[in-house]
């Protein structure tokens, strides 16, 4: 599976959603349910699933699909 | 079933996974959580939503370090005696839960101090050293769970035995999420508190059914004969000595024992008789099946014996290919791998959670029913706390003021990320607040909170609009943390105050409603302000005293 649709499927887990209703446009304020709980169990999640450590700035960095799928992207070039 | 989680951090994430664990297994429970550092308005007011919903279990967890967090940066004088009063304080707290809820099972963490790196050299060499902390917090919670028949302690420190602190916590979920397990941690210890439930329940299996082979000896005896089994007090043949050790124990807390072995009955049962370190003898058996059948025959047979169902049943036997046998034919049956080192038997039978108790033996029972005779009479003579008393008790100092430019960038931040108590969720860039500043027609008024605990910084604001003789709310937020000890209602104080003398009539404060914003619902309502309609709320300036709250000291900026 591409990474894309591996984040896609975590966010739509943790946060309830179809996967077919999340964009990759989509930030915090976009998802009801995103919140600051929310937000950490998708780091952990994605931390499981692709075998990484996000830095604390990565996790900040995640504020939207976009920049979630950014950041571990180049987490994994670099590995 | 009702759930609920007290405790000084963000516990959400440990109770996801405990919900998790509770779906594996199919139980359906009302699990709750108390608001972010709100156990101790939960525990002491009467009204509280703990106590309304009356829940079945409560599972308190405290982080040591933050009830300490002050000792660690300041070095104070006397710091063990104001720990030990602290102690009290909750030792109070505890006892107010514990008779509140009688009914209910308080299960409550043992004290932990996550950190091993505070002091490094002088830390355990230092009078008043942390370790020290820990072990007084330890030895009252032991004293006060051992005469209480409802508390028991969640033994927390042993995760960190088995685990180590490297792999239970995460500096990064502490500064981002004010939790600070990591994942493994937060599996482990939902996993611990499922233990301790099913231990309360008496979920557990009934019976042990055991190979005899390489199981509960070393070789074979059918080969071997009796002199050439490894089984002895002593080397090697220890570990199948104390592993029967083990199983004896289980059976003196009233698990069943059973035999399921393909060998000659005979050889056995003279094995057992004359075996000098044979610790397991023939009465200790409810069953035994001792022949050349299959072992899944077998198991049905001692199931119906004894009449349990399969699914009380765990079998332990050193053949993969005997488990399997076993395992195919009843799913139901628990069919643990056992090690293949057989050293590692007696720590692999300590270590299953599936016999789990809260109280040892009868007479562990009969000593704490008379401890809590006694402890009830001490009991009589003290009283629980008042709310009031608990706020006087925190030693509260509010700044109220209007705010300067160096507190713009904090504010913004309280707009944009605070959820919970904000009334109208309006968010604003440092930039908007600076306008706000420099125009006649708005006041940017916030709240900071020391108590005695330390000092919490920027925890409200509110941000009023004023057009001819009215003023309109037109944001007002507070920091969760440190919600339910009236602080929030000392800010609108003030702005109901300062508005009413600048000569206004009308002070008006409107909540909109989202998904995260309900525990502010009912504030305006609670500050006596009267509904207009929908979610507008007015008071009239003129004829409007506000309600003191004398345990607040108030500095105005």
């Amino acid at each position: 599976m591409e990474i894309q649709d591996r984040v896609i499927k975590i966010f739509s887990e943790v946060f309830n959603l179809n996967e077919g209703d999340i964009k990759l446009t989509d930030n915090k304020e976009d998802i009801e349910s995103w919140d600051s709980i929310g937000h950490l169990s998708c780091v952990m999640r994605l931390e499981e699933e692709f075998n990484i450590r996000l830095s604390t700035d990565d996790i900040i960095k995640i504020d939207s699909i976009e920049n979630c799928i950014k950041v571990i992207t180049e987490l994994l070039k670099n590995n | 079933m009702k759930i609920y989680f007290l405790g000084n951090y963000t516990q959400d994430l440990v109770v996801d996974q405990f919900k998790q664990l509770c779906k594996k297994e199919n139980l359906d429970f009302d699990i709750y959580v108390s608001g972010f550092n709100q156990y101790r308005q939960e525990i002491i007011d009467p009204n509280s939503n703990l106590y309304q919903l009356n829940p079945d279990i409560v599972y308190i967890s405290l982080n040591l370090f933050l009830l300490a967090e002050d000792f660690v940066y300041n070095d104070k004088e006397n710091k063990l005696k104001i720990f030990e009063e602290r102690i009290n304080e909750l030792l109070e707290l505890f006892e107010t839960i514990k008779s509140n809820l009688s009914e209910s099972q308080i299960f409550i963490d043992n004290f932990q101090l996550f950190s091993p790196v505070l002091m490094a050299t002088i830390e355990y060499n230092s009078k008043v050293s942390f370790s020290e902390i820990e072990n007084v917090a330890n030895r009252n919670l032991v004293e006060f769970a051992s005469t209480s028949e409802n508390v028991s302690i969640v033994d927390v420190k042993n995760l960190f035995l088995q685990h180590g602190a490297a792999e239970l916590i995460d500096e990064r979920m502490h500064y981002l999420a004010k939790s600070h397990w990591s994942l493994k941690g937060l599996k482990e210890l939902s996993k611990l508190y499922f233990r301790y439930f099913k231990a309360f329940k008496g979920i557990r299996k009934k019976c042990v059914v055991l190979d005899l082979d390489n199981t509960l000896w070393g070789g074979i005896i059918g080969d071997d004969g009796i002199e050439n089994i490894i089984l002895s007090n002593d080397g090697e043949g220890k570990a199948f000595f104390d592993f029967q050790r083990e199983l004896l124990k289980l059976y003196n807390r009233g698990i069943l024992l059973a035999i399921n072995s393909k060998n000659t009955e005979e050889i056995v049962l003279e094995t057992m008789k004359s075996h000098p370190n044979m610790v397991l003898k023939p009465e200790h058996f409810i069953s035994m099946k001792i022949n050349w059948n299959n072992k899944a025959q077998n198991m049905k047979e001692i199931a119906d014996e004894i009449n349990i169902s399969l699914d009380s049943l765990i079998f332990l036997d050193d053949s993969e290919f005997e488990r399997e046998v076993v395992s195919t034919q009843f799913p139901e049956v628990l069919v643990p791998d056992l090690p293949k080192d057989f050293s590692e038997y007696p720590n692999f039978i300590r270590s299953l959670d599936v016999f789990d108790f809260l109280s040892l033996t009868n007479d562990d029972f009969a000593r704490n029913k008379m401890y809590k005779a006694n402890v009830q009479r001490d009991q009589l003579k003290k009283s629980t706390i008042s709310i009031e008393d608990f706020y006087y008790s925190l030693d509260m100092v509010a700044t109220i003021g209007i705010i300067d430019d160096f507190q713009v960038p904090r504010i913004a931040q309280m707009t944009q990320k605070t959820n919970q108590f904000n009334l109208r969720t309006q968010r604003y860039t440092d930039a908007a607040i600076k306008n706000f500043l420099q125009n006649p027609g708005y006041e940017v008024y916030f709240l900071s909170l020391a108590d005695k605990y330390g000092d919490n910084g920027i925890v409200g604001t509110a941000i009023v609009k004023i057009e001819d003789t009215e003023a309109f709310i037109d944001s007002f937020i507070f920091s969760c943390r440190v919600l339910g000890r009236t602080a929030e209602s000392a800010l609108l104080n003030y702005v109901i105050e300062n508005v009413a003398n600048k000569g206004l009539k009308k002070l008006v404060g409107e909540y909109i409603p989202t998904k995260k914003n309900l525990p502010c619902k009912e504030f305006y309502a609670e500050h006596q302000f009267v509904n207009d309609s929908n979610n507008l709320w007015t008071v009239e300036l003129e004829k409007f005293n506000t309600k003191p709250l004398p345990w607040i000291k108030i500095n105005h900026n």
